[in-house]
């Protein structure tokens, strides 16, 4: 009988995990994740082949509308590519449905846009892309870069 | 004699680990590794008004970018007050400051660039009109009669979309 108690005694043991060791990566992924946080609206999947602009500009970006222009001029909306700098139609197109859809204040103040352009672009395709933003109600431009900590 | 062994209370984790595990979800899910920031800038179209209104001659600067030269001019004669290079950049900031002491209420910023200048080279010249040193910050009044400390130089960059 004493025997049979001592058995039963050993079987209940519970084990235990030592999580020591996963508790101290959590806290270093928690203190990596924390600090790369970024509290802006604005989320953007960059366009492939195009490489943004350093600045030391720290102003978050708003969510609205986001142009993208790689460095073979090609225009990305959403990321796909619709169009290029020397056929602007279908960027035209959307734009315009832009336009009929903004409201009254967005009329009068103008709409926002995101415009991402690749560091080599010349002026010329950044002013043509401007300039047909402009022509539907999109003049509040943001030029979105990459933070440059240097 | 019986020795007592005293039992150390041992802390439950698991509701801890549970939150901590809950918040590392939301983190990864929300993460952008690439730091991305906005330069606001306006269409030609938003500087009328303010010359309209405003009795004193407006400083009207607009930086000319051609190559390397950069071109300073002001007035509504656009009259060119000093030349720097692209490696200059540092001299433009300190001369812009002196525009700026000068013209407290003043801005905005005209960019004309040249049709083949490049991006990243417009993105620097804005980052030198736009940096203030915090030694040569002073106290603006904001439009709702607040007083606070300049942050920017000139804040307001307009790119002449029409040349």
């Amino acid at each position: 009988m004493k025997k049979r108690f001592g058995k039963n005694k050993k079987t209940n043991e519970v084990m235990e995990i030592d999580i020591t060791s996963l508790l101290d990566i959590l806290v270093i992924l928690l203190v990596f994740l924390l600090k790369s946080y970024n509290a802006s609206s604005l989320k953007l999947d960059l366009a492939k082949n195009l490489d943004m602009s350093a600045s030391k500009e720290r102003k978050l970006g708003q969510h609205s509308l986001i142009i993208q222009v790689d460095n073979d001029q090609n225009i990305w909306v959403k990321n796909k590519k619709i169009a290029s700098i020397q056929d602007m139609e279908p960027l035209r197109k959307i734009l315009k449905q832009g336009r009929e859809i903004a409201t009254e204040k967005e009329k009068k103040e103008g709409k926002l846009v995101n415009l991402v352009f690749d560091k080599d672009l010349e002026y010329q395709n950044v002013q043509k892309l401007m300039n047909l933003c402009a022509e539907n109600t999109y003049t509040k431009f943001k030029l979105i870069v990459k933070g440059n900590f240097e | 004699m019986a020795h007592k062994i005293q039992e150390v209370p041992r802390l439950n984790l698991i509701p801890i680990l549970d939150a901590i595990f809950i918040f590392i979800f939301f983190l990864l899910m929300s993460a952008q590794f690439l730091d991305i920031f906005e330069i606001g800038t306006d269409a030609p179209i938003s500087m009328s008004t303010d010359d309209v209104k405003s009795k004193k001659e407006p400083l009207n600067l607009i930086l000319d970018l051609n190559g390397e030269k950069i071109e300073v001019k002001t007035g509504l004669n656009e009259t060119t007050v000093k030349t720097f290079t692209q490696k200059e950049l540092g001299k433009l900031n300190v001369f812009l400051m002196e525009l700026k002491k000068k013209n407290l209420t003043e801005s905005s910023v005209i960019l004309r660039p040249n049709s083949k200048y490049k991006y990243q080279k417009i993105v620097s010249i804005i980052d030198t009109v736009k940096s203030i040193k915090k030694k040569d910050q002073y106290i603006e009044i904001t439009k709702n009669g607040e007083k606070k400390l300049s942050q920017v130089l000139f804040d307001q960059v307009i790119f002449n979309t029409g040349g």
